[in-house]
């Protein structure tokens, strides 16, 4: 357990705040990086693997440099350091390309970075007084004529978004680092002073929930990256405490923030599918923020699970590949931790979302209704759209279309523009981001469902009790911008005793309309009497059963949309008529197959250089490393970007018997069982979910040799998509069939009351007040 | 085409460059001085000039403004391929042009709108503002431009420009709507 104390102040402290990247304190960090490293904790191993990495491949790591310089005082280390924050600025000077130009706010944040880099190397006094002034000078410049102008065109106080808070942050920080070390000079003073005129309203003018509005991937890789140096930037001008502090226009604080960015982190380190990006991979700065600002060891215990930490060094966040050395900054600074098992709890925030979930994570469901805007590129239409979780495992689909695909193409969802001179006009295809592809009510068929104005009336939470997992959220608002006669449009979602989940709609209108209850779904989808069943490649499957309602389902594949977990999905419609329309569902997942042993141990492995061929000599050195995880968040393991894992398991039982592969394998990793290659790769190649090989059947328990090959991005810059390249988070598993699923045997709602008895005995009967039809909207015509 | 602009210099980052574009805010450089900048070689120092003038708005800087802008206008800002080497420039001086697209213009609307605020339209002049009304809806070049110009507009608040901005206020490119609105708001009748 760590020594240490935060360094932060407390909330009402009225203690001076010196932002980490102003005073770096060199000795305590290296101080807490050591003692991690002594205590074989997980933050310990961390550390020697990015220290590791950068010392043995410093050309493919430069972000990571000068954190391992500064902690290391390595020599080369610190030359290495010198050198990329040099070959930086040569590069970023010259920079003057359309993507340069059009998006200068992903260089200006990373360019505030880079400069607190430089000066924790010059507060190291790695830099003479004369080299000092020159490498500042090289910042300010860019500053000046790149990222100061982008800043000057976004209109202020109106534009809050991570772009504006990125170049904000950025003349902040870089003015102030500049005049910290060329005093008295007046473009560094503009610099600072413009910049911080900006800071408060790019906190305080978010939304009062935190969420920018922007979808999980911008929430988490880019906003959540910035605030920590928006709301120290804001500190330091003001000479005070505020991460807690609710801040005008909205009353938003920076705690907000960070903690609906961790909210939005769902069991298995999947971000909400909240976007064009789909379900994506959480980040850790939130977590290590939250610790060391709140002092709260819930924070740091999350940064404990090695699934976090498993893209570590190709994970690009607020445009940069420093979120990793950012993370062991602040976490270094938290309290120490308990190692408590963590607990998932369900949350609400008005006018956003809420999750149900069960305390283990093992069922969790998000009910989305943010409010979207007409160009929905980013901020999708989902007005109370549903995503369910079931071990890890997703049961809906939402996302983008496979590269080069259209996947999706309402009529009337496209938009054109240009923004630069010469430039032909660009078509947008807001397809993914309408309210067709998502899991909602539809009015006659009108699949391109976005709003029509920007003054619509908010969603409003009607009821929420946590205890009992409950949300009704009415949306009737975003639907009347479109739809005029709509009178009332709600969706209620239950986890009813942290076995499955009932939902609950009704849409109330002027005249008859044509209503179609929309799901998104993992492929194989098939219509059943009452419903359908979505059976997923993972052996979890979802029991639909409608209870009230048009139960007639049409099921149609989609083929590319999206192009992951699966490549394509299945869109599930139940059609009706009337100008009063109810459904109830009750959502049951199970499993067919369950694992009967995890494998992380009796695994042998070795760097290899051909991880496509199978090694048929096992060398002298072998290191005891399952393939779970890559090999240096589990043991000291040299620096090699190929491994192969090989071990020898006996069948668990005869019958018939799969393989589990861990989860986040590349698609370039190759698989033998008893020296035979495997085609694994035709279940699909996701990282996000993991894929099984059926094994041959036996009525033995013979062993089997399974043989792994994995490959990982050592750099920054890797040649291949990062996708592809193995991110490992989970141990392989032997799976077998559950004899008797546990199924719904019988599901119904008579009476005010859902009756439901399943094949594993469970039997409920619960009362159930239909949601009134006679309710009013809180925005009543 | 004034000769200067036919060998745009690529800059060399340093701390004399540094200090050279510092001493623009100092209260020892004149105004003159700042202007004679406009006619620098380096599009990064007309910048910088530009920026500082907005600091310091001078009524007697406009015309030379105006100039550079015309100038500017006879550039090929805009046609660089879409590639970060820029390769393809049949120049190092036409590359530093492409290098340069929109920045000095835009730093012009900007000092043009610092100017009028501070000292009223008419030290924009007609042709002054003729130039900010036709930049505000001007889709032939990049939006920033037309951003700049509202924003130029708005700080200047002369009710002449208020179909100009009626019209930006309906751009697709919000901060150009945005700002438009802004001016539409506190325009007098």
């Amino acid at each position: 357990m760590t020594a240490t104390t935060s360094k932060y102040p407390v909330e009402g402290s009225s203690q001076r705040f010196e932002p980490s990247w102003l005073a770096w304190d060199v000795t305590r960090l290296r101080d807490a990086l050591a003692h991690a490293e002594r205590s074989q904790r997980f933050m310990g191993r961390l550390w020697c693997f990015v220290r590791d990495l950068a010392l043995s491949r410093p050309a493919g790591n430069p972000w990571l440099l000068p954190l391992v310089a500064a902690v290391t005082q390595d020599e080369p280390a610190i030359k290495h350091a010198k050198a990329a924050i040099d070959c930086y600025l040569r590069d970023i000077s010259q920079r003057g390309d359309s993507e340069y130009l059009f998006n200068i706010w992903c260089f200006a944040f990373p360019h505030a970075r880079w400069m607190c880099w430089f000066e924790l190397l010059r507060q190291c006094g790695y830099y003479d007084e004369t080299e000092a002034q020159d490498i500042a000078a090289r910042f300010l410049l860019v500053q000046l004529r790149d990222n100061y102008p982008g800043m000057l065109v976004k209109p202020y106080p109106e534009i809050v978004d991570n772009q504006a808070a990125s170049l904000a942050v950025s003349c902040y920080v870089v003015g102030t680092l500049g005049q910290r070390i060329l005093p008295g000079s007046a473009v560094a003073m503009k610099l600072r002073s413009e910049g911080a005129a900006r800071l408060e309203a790019m906190i305080g003018g978010m939304p009062a929930s935190g969420y920018g509005g922007e979808g999980s991937t911008y929430q988490a890789h880019v906003v959540a990256n910035v605030l920590p140096f928006l709301i120290e930037s804001l500190e330091h001008w003001r000479g005070c405490e505020l991460f807690h502090e609710p801040l005008p226009p909205n009353g938003t604080t920076a705690r907000d923030v960070m903690e609906v960015t961790v909210l939005t982190q769902m069991p298995g380190n999947l971000l909400w599918p909240w976007d064009q990006y789909g379900y994506g991979r959480g980040c850790r700065l939130p977590l290590a923020y939250l610790a060391a600002r709140t002092g709260e060891a819930r924070y740091a215990d999350a940064l404990n699970d090695p699934a976090r930490w498993t893209g570590v060094n190709h994970d690009l966040l607020g445009w940069g590949w420093d979120e990793p050395a950012w993370s062991l900054v602040y976490w270094a600074s938290s309290i120490p931790t308990h190692n408590d098992a963590a607990s998932w709890q369900s949350w609400m925030r008005p006018q956003t979302a809420g999750a149900l979930t069960t305390p283990d994570g093992r069922l969790y469901l998000a009910q989305i209704w943010d409010r979207p805007e007409p160009m929905c590129v980013r901020s999708h239409v989902n007005p109370n759209s549903l995503t369910l979780l079931f071990d890890e495992v997703p049961l809906t689909a939402d996302g983008s279309p496979r590269s080069g695909k259209v996947g999706l193409e309402f009529p009337g969802a496209k938009h054109f523009r240009s923004f630069g001179a010469g430039s032909s006009q660009q078509s947008i295809d807001m397809s993914q981001g309408c309210g067709g592809a998502h899991n909602i009510l539809l009015i006659d068929g009108d699949e391109a469902f976005r709003p029509r104005s920007h003054d619509f009336p908010d969603a409003m939470v009607v009821h929420h009790d946590l205890q009992q997992k409950e949300l009704t959220v009415d949306v009737t608002g975003l639907y009347r911008d479109v739809y005029p006669d709509c009178m009332l449009m709600r969706r209620r979602s239950r986890l009813v005793h942290d076995r499955f989940w009932l939902v609950e709609d009704l849409a109330r209108f002027g005249s008859s309309h044509r209503i179609t209850s929309r799901w998104w779904f993992r492929p194989d989808t098939h219509v059943v009497p009452q419903g359908v069943e979505v059976a997923t490649a993972q052996g979890v499957r979802l029991q639909m059963r409608v209870l009230l309602g048009e139960q007639q389902a049409s099921v149609r594949r989609v083929a590319d949309f999206p192009f992951e977990p699966d490549p394509g999905s299945d869109c599930v419609d139940f059609t009706t008529e009337g100008d009063c329309v109810r459904w109830l569902y009750a959502l049951w997942p199970l499993h067919d197959r369950v694992p009967v042993a995890e494998l992380t141990q009796g695994w042998k492995a070795w760097p290899i250089d051909t991880p496509t061929q199978l090694p048929r000599t096992v060398p002298a050195q072998v290191y005891d490393l399952h393939p779970g995880l890559p090999p240096w968040l589990l043991s000291h393991a040299p620096m090699h970007s190929h491994w192969c894992y090989q071990g020898t398991f006996a069948r668990p039982q005869s019958g018939q018997l799969f393989f589990r592969l861990p989860r986040g394998l590349g698609a370039q990793s190759c698989v033998w069982i008893d020296d035979q290659p495997v085609n694994w790769q035709d279940s699909g190649t996701s990282p996000l979910v993991a894929h099984s090989i059926l094994v041959a059947p036996s009525s033995g328990n013979e062993p089997l040799r399974i043989t792994i090959t994995q490959s990982f991005a050592m750099d920054h810059h890797p040649q291949s998509p990062s996708h592809i390249l193995s991110r490992p988070d989970r141990p392989a598993a032997w799976l077998a069939p559950v004899a008797v699923p546990d199924a719904i045997n019988d599901v119904s709602w008579r009476d005010n009351r859902v009756k439901l008895l399943s094949h594993g005995g469970m039997t409920v009967d619960l009362p159930w007040t239909l949601l009134p039809i006679n309710a009013e909207h809180p925005h009543a015509l | 085409m004034p000769s200067i602009l036919m060998h745009f210099e690529p800059p060399t980052d340093n701390l004399d460059a540094f200090l050279h574009i510092e001493s623009l805010w100092q209260a020892s450089t004149t105004s003159a001085q700042r202007v004679a900048l406009l006619e620098s070689p380096r599009w990064s120092l007309q910048q910088a000039a530009l920026m500082a003038l907005r600091d310091r708005p001078d009524p007697d800087a406009v015309p030379a403004i105006l100039r550079l802008l015309r100038v500017h206008d006879q550039l090929d800002l805009y046609r660089a391929p879409n590639q970060r080497s820029l390769d393809g420039a049949p120049s190092e001086s036409t590359r530093e042009i492409w290098r340069c697209r929109f920045r000095v213009k835009q730093a012009a609307l900007l000092a043009l709108g610092a100017i009028g605020a501070t000292h009223g339209e008419r030290a924009v002049g007609d042709e002054g503002m003729a130039r900010l009304h036709h930049d505000a809806l001007d889709h032939t070049q990049d939006f920033v431009i037309r951003v700049a110009a509202c924003h130029a507009l708005r700080l200047i608040n002369s009710p002449r420009s208020r179909d100009v901005l009626t019209q930006a206020s309906r751009d697709s490119e919000r901060c150009t709507a945005t700002e438009a609105s802004k001016g539409l708001a506190t325009m007098p009748p």
